[in-house]
């Protein structure tokens, strides 16, 4: 209940001590100013008016203009301060949300969805500013105008004191109460705020195939489903702050109503020996306003604290998620890979809902032993769903096995360095994914300092040079964000550019040349078995006539297992996968 | 960042954000438009306008009871308990009116607020629906999200904060200004003389910060953006080491958003010490010139003083509230903003024809296409061709020869620039969009499988299908028995975009649902390329019975899978060179012989 998350983030506000400190003093001289008008008025009412002395009057006239002057002076100085503040760690949390982002596996992302991933870095860090810069007004504030006008009250009748001591403890209770109430509500909102974004991201990703299935219809009604029901819990929320202002105003108008009769009933007394001046009960009235004022702030902020508390504590769940996939302790660093690559027992499946966290229920890969020698260009088959990329996709650790060891040149790859491990591997995925630049910066990734005559090199040997040199800037032509001057083959064969630009240890093409045309796929493969010379190529591919004749190949049963691995003379004889795929190529009669 | 490929726009990115810095926001028109959406809930504003008035009026009559109390009841030689007591229960009683009135104007407001959030929300998201695919591939997919959410977000925001304001705020002065000419003009004409000025200082601040508050709600969207960029880039900025890349992106947009961010906020949050600052200043003269009153003139009583400051008090705390509210009012016009000119798009409907397609033989035929995408670039070059219903056209050629295009183009998720392109020899420019669709059967190249479980995402097809129906059709795809291995089998649960499943098998699965929907015309744009050639052969010899009678276009360029087609077209540059049956194309020995014999020429 007590903001213990949001606590921690605005820990960070201490980290310029400097600033933040001179913001709380300038803070406080704004109070100290609000405090002493009541103070100066007293006087007037108290002494210039019963004694008729209208220089006093004046004098103090201007004191209250002058200090109100000096009050604007402190209070844009402090907005200043303050806004700068809040803005600069809202902006560090944000920063360190998404590095955090950065570090997570594709489980991670996978665990916590999109959505949420989307809502937390920028609502959720956006209520948190809110609240910062309203605390930073109203959390100093509040208090020191409580405590003041506290101190002025007792100072002014420590007998009307009492009503004030009955009334601030029970505007606190029911402030918490009203609290603990909303959190879980505020709770729900923020959850199905995740609910909504993916929502809305499937939405925005599949506009062609609603369009295809026309199934708009179908698609508003989903939305409507999801859009009523956060109406709903943001009322529901709704519901339990409203009943905020209604308590503080009667608690605090029988407060009001106690000190003018407690204070009648003391005058009265005291007619004789006056207890206190008219001015004092006006005095006093003013203290009590700032207190009820300073009450009313804090209230107030303390409910939109709680909608706070429930992002901080999402945005900290972020930060602090375990990352699944990360450097081991001490890492190899400095190595360069030969590239003998070695299954050891491995299973590895992804996991769904109903998994427990770390296991899969369902394996794709079973009991993996294999090993593959420097140099070999290896193929993969196997039917849809096998785990052809899944077994690939292991060796960069895009995915960590779930059982057993993958060694690389002897080692357990978790024991390299990720960013150097990766650095030594160029992976070509099925989906060709490009950043937006130019044709030279995507080609670059492969290779962060690769010279001019490496990249012409990689673009030949991909044979993306033809359509490279057709184009006015060639190689800087902007690799656009809407792509429409790459066709689905020739992002296919910039994907293959930067992937050899990279003269890698561990080569894998995983289905790379699916939109290609057959003569430059043929084209592309020779290609690959010049560079192969030095380096350990994995081809994942459908057709034999791809893999034929490499120096051997893995194929993978429907079961997530091997089914042969060997040559192709050796497969024909021996696996049945094999030669069903033959089968299915070839028609008929076995070739040899 | 730019996500995979097909011939043609992509799911695209395109710049983050269009900031045009000559853009003047109009607030008046927007709030103006806001006001359209409140109107419906007038009788909601309605009863919280009277809770508002009743509660002003509590809260006004507390200091008229004050300086009753004080000038008749103590400021006298015999204080008047009895008198007391019965100020105190008034102010009791008028409490806890107060209270009540207070609770029913918020919960009104909070649903009213949230009701015209959700009516906003549903205006954009049925806009989203209507709009062309050119619309997404041109605008970063963060962006749009957060129209929907962030925007209306501050929208909600300052509605249930800002319009009860708006209106008590409006009553109080209205009440404390009477009341207070009323107790004494005098000293009232003193109270009311810095008016003007906050007025006008508002008026001021607001017009010259609209335009930082309108880049802020970009920025936020732009964030949006890069977060989800990167999920869906994810493998690559791995496998790439771009972390780092994509990172100090992150933090560039991030600064400027902090930059904006500041620069909106400094000015409107000068308003609130100005507006204190007039405030103390108002209240300093009040207090003095009244006190020269009492001595001087005798003009008013010190009651009377108190309660002129105490109603000067309640109406300038809601004008410094307003000016508090600022911030939050300013945002919610930016986002209101952005969010109107969402709904303002062209609906890609609205020159739709009346007449809708219903039966369908078949027959399609493409007469002298000619098509680009931008003006000077031109994709497809008098293309003609047609397929008589039954009929299994392959359409084959190098990348980039137009062949996704063709699709594009069928389907009118872009128009052609001359020539025609008919059905049953009836131009499809003449029939509404939707039902034009609904008769085409596609599947892409990439498939996106929706969040739902596999057997929701077959029956995507077809609503209302039975199970029997989604299972024949799984088994006419071939995926009957991979989604039996499944730990769930037809309820396992679609990941987001279908991650936990294989590039193949979410084609087949998308085939299921093509296959469900049962069109009388097919196409398959290189759909199966991604399947391996056993399961390949198999769906060929089921989509044969499919086949009857439809007219089937598959545009590959595996030489294999088109090899028993009723026609083929050669597709160069734009232009269909050559064309006719695989063994007619091979006699020809020209362009078709050359691939064909590549494939082979192992």
């Amino acid at each position: 209940m007590i903001a213990l998350n949001l606590l921690n983030l605005y820990k960070r506000v201490w980290a310029t001590p400097g600033r933040t400190s001179f913001a709380l003093l300038l803070m406080f001289g704004d109070v100290m100013i609000v405090l002493t008008m009541p103070f100066v008025m007293r006087d007037i009412v108290n002494i210039a008016i019963p004694t008729q002395n209208l220089s006093l009057v004046l004098e103090r006239g201007i004191m209250m203009a002058g200090i109100a002057l000096l009050g604007i002076f402190f209070a844009i100085t402090n907005n200043l301060l303050a806004q700068h503040i809040s803005l600069k760690v809202t902006e560090e949390i944000r920063n360190d949300l998404f590095e955090k982002i950065q570090e997570f596996s594709i489980k991670n992302v996978d665990r916590l969805t999109t959505g949420r991933l989307i809502s937390s870095v920028t609502n959720d860090v956006s209520q948190v500013q809110q609240i910062l810069m309203m605390s930073f007004r109203i959390l100093i504030r509040a208090p020191l105008l409580m405590i003041g006008g506290i101190i002025m009250a007792y100072a002014t009748s420590r007998n009307l004191f009492i009503v004030v001591l009955f009334a601030v403890p029970v505007i606190v209770i029911f402030i918490l109460i009203i609290m603990k109430n909303a959190l879980p509500r505020f709770q729900a909102v923020q959850s199905h705020l995740d609910v909504l974004n993916n929502n809305l991201l499937e939405n925005v990703s599949a506009s062609r195939e609603i369009k295809t299935f026309v199934s708009e219809e179908y698609e508003n009604r989903r939305f409507t489903g999801v859009n009523d029901e956060f109406a709903r819990l943001s009322i529901s929320a709704g519901k339990v702050i409203a009943l905020t202002n209604p308590i503080i105003n009667i608690i605090s108008s029988l407060t009001i109503a106690f000190v003018i009769y407690y204070g009648a009933f003391l005058w009265s007394k005291g007619a004789d020996t006056p207890l206190m001046g008219v001015g004092d009960i006006m005095a006093f009235f003013s203290y009590i306003q700032t207190i009820l004022f300073g009450l009313i702030m804090l209230a107030m902020m303390l409910i939109f604290v709680s909608r706070a508390e429930v992002s901080a504590k999402r945005i900290i769940e972020v930060l602090t998620e375990t990352i699944d996939l990360k450097n081991c302790d001490q890492p190899l660093r400095n190595f360069t890979l030969k590239g003998n690559i070695e299954f050891r027992n491995v299973s590895f499946g992804y996991e769904t809902e109903d998994t427990i966290k770390g296991e899969a229920s369902n394996m794709t890969l079973k009991n993996i032993n294999l090993t593959i020698r420097e140099k070999e260009v290896i193929g993969i088959i196997g039917s849809t769903g096998s785990g052809k990329s899944s077994l690939v996709q292991l060796i960069p650790r895009l995915y960590d096995v779930n059982e057993g060891t993958l060694f690389i040149d002897g080692v357990d790859i978790k024991n390299y360095d990720i960013r150097e491990l990766r650095n030594q591997i160029s992976l070509v995925t099925q989906e060709s994914i490009l950043f937006s630049g130019t044709i030279q910066s995507n080609i670059l990734q492969g290779k962060a300092d690769a010279t001019m005559d490496e990249i012409m090199e990689a673009s030949t040997l991909s044979l993306s040079e033809e359509f490279i040199e057709t184009r006015e800037q060639k190689y800087l032509s902007e690799v656009a964000a809407s792509g429409t001057n790459l066709s689905g083959g020739q992002r296919q064969r910039l994907s293959l550019a930067r992937a050899f630009v990279r003269k890698p240890a561990i080569l894998i093409l995983d289905d790379s040349t699916s939109a290609v045309d057959a003569k430059s796929e043929v084209a592309i493969k020779n290609n690959i078995k010049r560079l192969s010379k030095k380096t350990t190529t994995l081809i994942v591919a459908q057709k034999i006539s791809t893999v034929k004749d490499l120096d051997r190949i893995i194929v993978i049963n429907n079961q997530g297992g091997i089914d042969g691995f060997g040559t192709h003379e050796e497969l024909l004889k021996k696996s049945t996968v094999y030669q069903e795929i033959h089968q299915s190529q070839y028609g008929g009669a076995i070739h040899g | 960042m730019v996500r995979f490929g097909s011939g043609g726009p992509q799911r695209g990115r395109g710049p983050m954000y269009n900031i045009d810095p000559n853009y003047k926001v109009d607030q008046k028109a927007i709030l103006k438009r806001l006001w359209k959406y409140l109107r419906i809930y007038r009788f909601g504003l309605f009863f919280v306008l009277l809770a508002v008035i009743v509660s002003a009026a509590a809260m006004l009559a507390t200091p008229r009871l004050i300086q009753i109390a004080i000038d008749q009841y103590i400021d006298i030689p015999t204080v008047n308990m009895q008198g007391v007591l019965i100020i105190f229960i008034a102010i009791l009683l008028i409490a806890i009116l107060n209270a009540i009135m207070s609770y029913i104007q918020q919960l009104s407001m909070t649903i009213i607020a949230n009701r015209v959030a959700k009516d906003l929300r549903k205006d954009a998201f049925d806009k989203l629906q209507n709009l062309p695919v050119r619309y997404y591939d041109a605008n970063p997919h963060g962006q749009i999200m957060s129209k929907l959410t962030n925007d209306i977000d501050a929208i909600n925001g300052a509605l249930s904060q800002a319009v009860p304001q708006f209106i008590s705020s409006g009553i109080t002065i209205f009440g404390a200004l009477a009341m207070m000419f009323f107790t004494n003009w005098a000293l009232s004409l003193v109270a009311i003389s810095t008016i003007p000025i906050m007025v006008g200082l508002t008026i001021f601040i607001s017009k010259r910060t609209s335009k930082f508050f309108r880049t802020q709600q970009e920025k936020i969207g732009a964030l949006n953006s890069v977060v989800e960029e990167n999920v869906s880039g994810l493998k690559a900025i791995k496998l790439y080491n771009q972390e780092e890349t994509v990172l100090s992106t992150f933090k560039k947009t991030n600064r400027e958003l902090r930059k904006v961010s500041f620069k909106a906020q400094f000015y409107t949050g000068l308003m609130m010490p100005l507006v204190i600052f007039i405030n103390n200043l108002t209240y300093a003269i009040i207090v003095t010139v009244g006190a020269v009153l009492n001595i001087r003139f005798a003009l008013v009583t010190i009651g009377q003083i108190q309660a002129v400051v105490s109603y000067s008090r309640q109406f300038n705390m809601p004008i410094s509230n307003l000016a508090q509210l600022m911030n939050i009012v300013q945002a919610a016009i930016a986002g209101a903003d952005r969010v109107f000119h969402l709904i303002d798009e062209k609906s890609e409907y609205e020159n739709d024809p009346i007449s809708s397609l219903v039966e369908v033989d078949g027959r399609v035929e493409f007469k002298d296409v000619n098509f680009g995408y931008e003006a000077n670039k031109q994709v497809l070059d008098n293309v003609t061709f047609w397929g008589k219903p039954g009929q299994v056209i392959a359409i084959v050629g190098p990348t980039g020869s137009g062949k996704t295009t063709i699709i594009n183009l069928l389907t009118r998720y872009y128009d052609i620039d001359s020539g025609d392109i008919q059905i049953d020899k009836k131009s499809i420019y003449g029939y509404d969009k939707k039902s034009l669709r609904s008769k085409i059967g596609i599947v892409l190249q990439q498939t996106y499988l929706f969040s739902g479980t596999v057997l929701e995402n077959i029956k995507y097809g077809k609503e209302g299908a039975s199970i029997e129906e989604v299972i024949a059709a799984a088994k006419l795809a071939h995926v009957h028995d991979i989604i039996e291995r499944l730990p769930k089998g037809y309820d396992t649960k679609v990941k987001e975009g279908g991650s936990n499943f294989s590039h193949g098998e979410r084609q087949l699965i998308s085939i299921a649902r093509t296959l469900l929907a049962n069109p009388m015309i097919l196409v398959l744009d290189e759909a199966t390329s991604s399947v391996d050639t056993r399961t390949e052969a198999a769906i060929q010899k089921s989509m044969v019975n499919l086949m009857k009678g439809r007219t089937s276009f598959v545009i590959a360029h595996r030489l294999q899978t088109i090899r028993n087609a009723d026609a083929i077209l050669v597709v160069k540059d734009g232009k269909i060179i050559e064309r006719g049956d695989h063994q007619t194309l091979l006699d020809l020995k020209g362009f078709y012989y050359e691939m064909y014999q590549a494939q082979f020429a192992e």
